[in-house]
């Protein structure tokens, strides 16, 4: 019968690879990709271990289950990712768009790398004659960028670009640890959870849809605590999948109200005497805790934060907060565990800073089967940061961080209503998240875009995602003389571009150490092995800025290094890839003892499982709360109370420094109303907002399993292939509306309108609806987004900017009547 | 060959389409409707009982794979190496007949346009051959799947030991073996006639278990590892239903050909049961009843609400036509006497009729009453007299009953009172399906589950005043022995007029025939395989000897006795090539979820579109093997009503009155099946837009 069936894979050569298209799991699955004449034609999962063996599980020792001996394998996206290098979207050269046209029609002409390099050096050098420094812009805190602008003498940047930025402030004002290096802070691990806990309960986390690792493993790693009789509990608005398929239980909560719930779990472990007196005492910075406690039992303020007081706001109901907060003070060590979702609100750092007290309450912080304080782990301190792989010196121009980076629309639009007095610039400075000397505003003039992907090429961040409105960042777009933009592909965001430039893929084309990030619940350092070569006339993102470097009169090595010539390029990719490798070798043969593989075998598969190397699973912590040493903050304690904050006069101050000394990197120089020690209000834009009475729905927008925010957007392996994009819509708000499955529908608000078709449903409570993050902006005549990107109705709230863009807002449904295109 | 299969964990798998995508991006599938692994997304329910369910599913390469018999062009052939189903493109036209017979959806077209080639899994023949197992098996992040060798996967992997391969799930599960497949077939065909003759193969009594089987063979219906399972009893009882309306045409005698009388003491399902198949066989067989009239505990235990006596008596008389001698008033003290009047073989089905005794203080008070002599009273026409207030005390079929009775009886408040949970899907949960509970509660029966009895309060006189409860923490072990904790502390206490004892009966040595073993239990001890007791020729069988306390299990008793008594009168090996006919079976987990339609009376429409549900897996015979999604518990309290009036409203700081979110909480939980998209499985969509729509995930 083998006739019937052609073997398409006969003759290929294999590559074991990893994935880096910056999604949480950051670059820990691994590939076996088949190679054929040039090409990749196909992929298998990893098979490193366990060959050939479906469930993992069953044929693992519990030792080496715990060592994660486990075969990383990739997702759906990963597992199609190759195909997308083949895209139609795909940029094979330099683009210029074409005289005449206008931005975001897309149309463009290719021309030389030089032509483009010597048009941007020129742009950029007559904007810094022209209009000043402070005229060219870049809008993410880009390292690559940085470097540039401080050697070229010009350029301001952003500061903070991580969905998790408000959980990084309060580590940093918690533990002292920065917000920039997760291996002060991280902690809590899916091994730790598996050996050690005795329940679970999740907040805003669906680990069947995000990345923690691996594709889904923290997932499967849940179920299989489940199948060991972990009672495990899904707090959620929605009925995921995670709730049907994880949960024993599933609890839904009123979106933005889960402070609310732990305030009043913390009231109930006060009242009946379940906290950890002990543990408070040893490592909790006493005041902070005063503070914290006083709120908590109305002290403060005469409210009682009683389960009852917290029913009403998360609809959770007090006899079920009761017996949450009895459950994980009794059946210790509970794995509590508060996903980003939480802190990507208003307030969203008083989210996270009372998560932390809760865990410190329970002296779960470094408790094996604990969880997290705060930030999910593990992370230790290989050398490599988060980002591995290059280096360079910075130059003597102090690059100034003039906005939140999500909020550099609104820093370009907003300056018109400073120029003319409408706006003070204090109100300007709070409300687009200033972090530079305030004498700088009266220069700020941007004039120039410059938006390179860098290190990163595949920049996720875009107009279509993370930002505060798509609209705005459209007119801050067309408000510049130039902007420039560098990715592998034909990003929406590009099409606004004057030139292109076309990078390498980073995860087929790029050879490099791909070390995971710290979002997850496991760790790898694995590599990319550079499958094939790039198409077409792209090159490596790190090159160009070498080339563009050269252009504005600075030496390329002081950009990178190890630059010697263009011919030597590869070579001095790969030499700087081995020195960061023998950094990271010699990290495990000192601190572990072990021999490591030499840097041929580790690229040819032999990737590092920082697991295998420790005795027991990771937990975190282990500095302070196991050897004794003290917090990296003033008191050398877990501080819940922030005197900086607390401090009126250091307020407008344009950076701030913690006690040791460090910069606090995500807080900008007015924090708003940000109060010391977490407190409770009702979320601004949220369930409780009057203005609930114009836009009566909560939109919030989860990450989608079949996207990395924009990525992978218009891709026929994925959409309407596997999944669909609607707007999730409760059975009530639709029948109310007269709406019935696959109605196209308007969701708008003061923002934007988006037009999608609906997804009846109740997965989703009563008030909420649903769209999920990222997409594509499409401006139909009427400048209704048809794409329905989520950002198109998100922003308008100004009180503070410390949580990065929100990921919810307030809107309202109605039956789409208009022409269907 | 080997035949390989698939094991499936819906228990684990989130819908990621992982396996999907691995699959088509190594077979170079491009886009579009074509998947030969499919993930199947639908939901049921309103808040708060959401039900988001996903199938995943290649093509089961069935032992009988029904596609290639369809096939005109013999385009598709069982491979022989794996037993792999595969297809050859230069053979196949086209013509669907695959798609049509397969009742998985396994062929794939990658249009609708005629004539397209099908195209389908061909369980990674290629990497097999080297060694390697089937990508999508290796892709899933959730490791809920797994592929081998079929015999160890069902070994490994199969609920409950159903390792007999190659017989559709319903019939395994079974106590009396009888296969549903086949009739389920006929009445998807519209043939209810034939069925119900296909099914009088196995037993008469298609009406009476179609009212009240536990019907354990839906527990493991294939289709009910991942949707609704099909209702076969409800289906059982359309069949008998169609014919006794219309009238059943009486059966034609079968023609004696045996000469060994048998006799047969008892006639209750088991009794009965075994009579319709010796007789069958061409034996003299006489049943012997005690009782005025029969059908045992048929009769005499279950209400005539729920098995109306003109059915049962219909059934019987139907074994009577066939041949049954049935003899009423007539207990059998010596078996002695029944061999020297020439019976050459007996089988004994006298039952179980005397209540057990809980031993709590109070017990022997006038008021108290035991519920299957209260039964076999009111079920015989007889007067009973009840206070207004009266507690049954049992969670099992026959308290359900008798509080129901009772309730009928005139009682104006009966009260349930039973040490098991609600939650059917713990360990200490009720007996009763969850069916019978709701329906009980419909007439009126207050439930309190979680309550042992602690004495029976009586008046000096010696009446019943009502009954002192404690709570109950827990009724089983881990493993199911019987062995209930109480909080002694937490007392309360309910006035009622009579109590109704109904924690299950014993044998009554009285009613059985005197010279044989008994067990320490009071049950005739016999053969589990051939339920031969200590006396040479006798047989015993039901709840006498221990059985399964159901009808079906009896029947199953009956059938194996009869089997048993003429391999012994035609001098054959008892035992050999049988299984247990008394199965220590663990206590089932009920069904996942009630059936689409509701359960009782079916038209022929509802009939025909249920039967149609049926997977035909006694046909095709699937290499897969599957395990369901894991029950919900409730870790913490969480009372959903309150909590939608929680939601409903808003609480801004102002303290403004702001419009609530819903205006009636019954809008929330109301049935929105209109207006919703995804209610049910399409396996066979109709068109590949239909398809796509069925197998995409909404993120």
């Amino acid at each position: 019968m083998a006739q019937l069936i052609v073997d398409k894979h006969e003759g290929t050569k294999t590559v074991y690879t990893a994935c880096r298209c910056n999604c949480g799991g950051n670059q820990q699955c691994v590939f076996k990709a088949h190679v054929k004449d040039g090409k990749i034609i196909a992929v298998e999962p990893d098979d490193r271990y366990n060959k050939n063996v479906g469930r993992e599980d069953e044929v693992l020792s519990e030792k080496d289950l715990l060592k994660i001996k486990l075969q990383r394998r990739p997702c759906v996206i990963g597992l199609q990712f190759y195909r997308w290098l083949y895209h139609p979207d795909r940029l094979l050269y330099p683009l210029k768009r074409e005289l005449g046209s206008e931005r975001g029609e897309g149309k463009y002409v290719r021309i030389s790398w030089d032509e483009a390099l010597d048009t941007i050096a020129e742009k950029l050098q007559g904007a810094k004659q022209k209009y000043g420094p402070y005229s060219i812009i870049t809008p993410y805190a880009n390292e690559s960028a940085e470097r540039l602008f401080s050697h070229f003498g010009a350029g301001v940047t952003g500061w903070g670009w991580c969905s998790y930025d408000a959980a990084r402030l309060m580590m940093h004002m918690i533990t002292g640890g920065k917000g920039w290096e997760p291996a002060s802070w991280s902690s809590g691990s899916a091994s730790d959870m598996l050996a050690n806990t005795k329940m679970i309960v999740l907040w805003g986390s669906d680990a069947t849809v995000q990345h923690q690792g691996p594709a889904h493993m923290f997932a499967w790693f849940i179920k299989m605590a489940r199948e060991r009789g972990k009672p495990v509990i899904i707090i959620d608005p929605r009925y995921s999948a995670a709730a049907q398929v994880l949960a024993d239980q599933w609890i839904p909560i009123k979106p933005g109200t889960d402070r609310a719930m732990f305030m009043a779990m913390a009231y109930v472990l006060f009242m009946e005497n379940l906290w950890d007196k002990e543990f408070v005492a040893r490592y909790v910075e006493p005041l902070g805790f005063q503070k914290w406690q006083e709120y908590v039992l109305g002290k403060a303020d005469g409210v009682p934060k009683t389960p009852e007081w917290a029913e009403v706001k998360c609809a959770v109901p007090a006899e079920t907060i009761r017996s949450i907060a009895r459950m994980v003070g009794t059946n210790r060590p509970a794995w509590l565990y508060c996903h980003f979702a939480v802190s990507r609100k208003s307030d969203g750092e008083q989210t996270v800073g009372s998560f932390a007290a809760l865990q410190a309450m329970l002296g779960y912080w470094g408790t094996p089967g604990a969880g997290p304080a705060m930030h999910p782990g593990p992370f230790r301190p290989i050398p490599g940061g988060e980002f591995s792989g290059w280096s360079g010196v910075p130059g003597d121009f102090k690059v100034p961080k003039v906005y939140r980076s999500h909020y550099w629309a609104e820093s370009v639009l907003m300056l018109d209503k400073v120029r003319s007095g409408e706006l003070s610039p204090k109100d300007y400075m709070r409300m687009t998240g200033w972090r530079a000397k305030p004498d700088i505003l009266k220069d700020y003039n941007p004039k120039v875009m410059f938006w390179g992907g860098g290190h990163k090429p595949h920049a996720t961040n875009s107009l279509v995602i993370c930002c505060n409105s798509s609209n705005n960042q459209v007119k801050a777009f067309n408000r510049m003389e130039f902007f420039v933009y560098m990715h592998s592909f034909m990003h929406p965001t590009a099409k606004y571009a004057d030139i292109i430039l076309p990078a390498r893929d980073w995860t087929w084309e790029e050879k490099g150490i791909a070390r995971s990030a710290s979002y997850g619940t496991f760790e790898a350092v694995n590599w990319c092995a550079g499958v094939v070569d790039p198409p077409g006339e792209v090159k490596s993102g790190v090159w160009a800025y070498c080339k563009l470097a050269e252009r504005l009169g600075i030496d390329p090595k002081k950009f990178f290094s190890y630059y010697t010539t263009d011919e030597n390029w590869e070579s001095d990719w790969e030499r700087c890839q081995r020195d960061a490798y023998a950094q990271i070798k010699e990290y495990f043969e000192t601190k572990k003892g072990v021999k490591l593989p030499s840097f041929e075998e580790y690229s040819m598969g032999k990737f590092i499982n920082p697991d295998e190397y420790d005795e027991k699973p990771f937990t975190g912590w282990d500095e302070q709360i196991k050897e004794g040493k003290p917090f990296k903050t003033g008191s050398g304690k877990i501080e819940l109370y922030s005197r900086l904050v607390a401090d009126e006069s250091q307020r407008g101050k344009s950076e701030h420094y913690d006690p040791l000394g460090h910069l606090i990197d995500n807080l900008p120089a007015d924090w708003g109303d940000m109060t010391p020690s977490p407190t409770y209000r009702a979320m601004p834009r949220g369930m409780d907002d009057p203005l609930t009475k114009k836009y009566p729905l909560m939109l919030i927008t989860p990450h989608s399993r079949y996207r990395v925010h924009y990525l992978f957007w218009d891709y026929k392996w994925l959409k309407d292939h596997v999944y669909r994009h609607r707007v999730w819509i409760n059975t009530v708000d639709a029948r109310a509306r007269g709406i019935k499955d696959g109605d196209m529908i308007k969701v708008y608000n003061d923002r934007g309108t988006v037009v999608m078709p609906a997804y009846v449903t109740s997965r989703i409570m009563p008030g909420v609806v649903v769209l999920h993050s990222g997409g594509k902006v499409i401006h139909d005549k009427d400048g209704v987004d048809r794409g329905a990107g989520p950002s198109t109705l998100l922003g308008g709230e100004f009180n503070s900017c410390l949580a990065p863009a929100r990921a919810t807002n307030l809107v309202q449904v109605e039956k789409y009547t208009g022409e269907n295109k | 060959m080997t035949q390989y299969g698939f094991f499936i964990d819906l228990s684990r798998c989130i819908g990621c389409h992982g396996c999907v995508i691995a699959c088509k991006q190594w077979h170079d599938i491009q886009p579009g409707p074509t998947k030969w692994m499919r993930v199947y997304q639908w939901e049921k329910g309103a808040f708060p009982n959401i039900d988001l369910r996903m199938l995943t599913i290649p093509c089961f390469h069935c032992e009988k794979p029904v596609c290639a018999e369809a096939c005109p062009n013999k385009a598709i052939i069982k491979e022989e190496k794996y037993g792999a189903v595969l297809v050859d493109p230069e053979k196949c036209t086209g013509e669907r007949k695959c798609f049509e017979a397969c009742p998985y959806g396994a062929p794939q077209f990658e249009n609708d346009a005629p004539g397209t080639k099908m195209t389908k899994c061909t369980m990674c023949f290629d990497r097999m051959e080297k060694g390697d197992k089937p990508i999508c098996v290796l892709s899933c992040s959730m490791r809920a799947l797994e592929f081998g060798p079929l015999d160890e996967i069902r070994k490994k992997y199969n609920p409950r030991g159903l390792e007999s391969a190659g017989a559709p799930a319903c019939s395994v599960s079974c106590p009396a073996g009888i296969d549903a497949g086949g009739y389920i077939k006929l009445i998807a065909e519209g043939k209810a006639k034939e069925g119900l003759e296909v099914f009088r193969q196995a037993a008469p009594f298609a009406g009476v278990l179609g009212r009240v089987c536990a019907h354990p063979c839906e527990v493991d219906c294939l289709r009910g590892q991942f949707d609704d399972a099909i209702s076969i009893c409800t289906l059982k009882r359309y069949m008998a239903d169609s014919e006794f309306k219309t009238g059943r045409v009486k059966a034609v005698p079968v023609k004696r050909t045996r000469q060994d009388r048998i006799a047969i003491i008892g006639s209750g399902p088991a009794g009965l049961a075994c009579a319709y198949d010796l007789v069958r066989q061409g034996y003299p067989v006489t049943i012997f009843e005690a009782a005025p009239q029969t059908g045992g505990l048929m009769r005499y235990g279950i209400p005539e609400y729920r098995l109306p006596k003109s059915v049962l008596e219909d059934e019987i008389s139907y074994v009577q036509e066939l041949g049954a001698e049935l003899k009423t008033n007539s207990r059998v003290e010596k078996l002695e006497d029944l061999f020297s009047q020439g019976y050459k073989a007996a089988f004994i089905a006298t039952g179980a009729w005397q209540s057990l005794k809980m031993g709590i203080p109070g017990e022997e008070a006038s008021g108290v009453l035991y519920a299957i002599d209260f039964l076999k009273q009111a079920n015989s026409g007889r007067k009973v007299k009840l206070g207004k207030r009266v507690a049954v005390i049992g969670g099992g079929s026959v308290a359900i009953d008798a509080a129901r009775v009772a309730k009928r009886l005139g009682a104006e408040e009966v009260h349930l009172i039973c040490l098991e949970c609600r939650d059917f899907t713990s360990k200490d949960r009720m007996l009763a399906q969850p069916e019978e509970v709701t329906e009980a509660e419909k007439d009126g029966v207050i439930v309190h589950p979680c309550l042992g009895l602690k004495r029976i309060l009586t008046s000096k006189n010696n009446r019943v005043l009502g009954l002192e409860t404690m709570a109950c923490v827990s009724v089983r072990e881990r493993d199911g022995k019987f062995a209930p904790k109480y909080k002694e502390d937490e007392l309360s206490t309910l006035k009622v007029g009579n109590v109704i004892m109904a924690i299950g009966q014993m044998v009554d040595k009285s009613t059985v025939p005197g010279g044989l073993e008994h067990t320490a239990l009071g049950t005739v001890a016999v053969d589990p395989v051939t339920l031969a007791t200590s006396m040479k020729g006798v047989f015993a069988g039901g709840d006498v000897a221990g059985g399964g306390a159901d009808v079906i299990s009896a029947i199953a008793a009956g059938k194996g006795a009869a089997v048993s008594i003429d391999r012994y009168l035609s001098g054959k090996d008892l035992k050999a090539g049988r299984r247990p006919v008394i199965a220590s079976r663990s206590l089932k987990p009920p069904l996942r979820k009630k059936a689409y339609a509701p359960l009782g009376e079916w038209d022929e429409k509802t009939a025909i579109e249920q039967a149609n549900r049926c997977l035909n897996c006694g046909i095709t015979i699937p290499s897969v093997v599957f395990r369901p999604v894991d029950p919900k518990r409730e870790i913490v309290p969480w009372d959903a009503q309150k909590a939608l009036e929680l939601w409903q409203k808003r609480h801004p700081d102002s303290g403004e009155a702001l419009p609530d979110i819903f205006t009636d909480i019954s809008e929330v939980t109301r049935d929105a099946s209109d207006i919703m998209g995804r209610k049910e499985l399409k396996l066979k969509p109709r068109s590949t837009e239909e398809m796509m729509f069925c197998t995409t995930d909404d993120e």
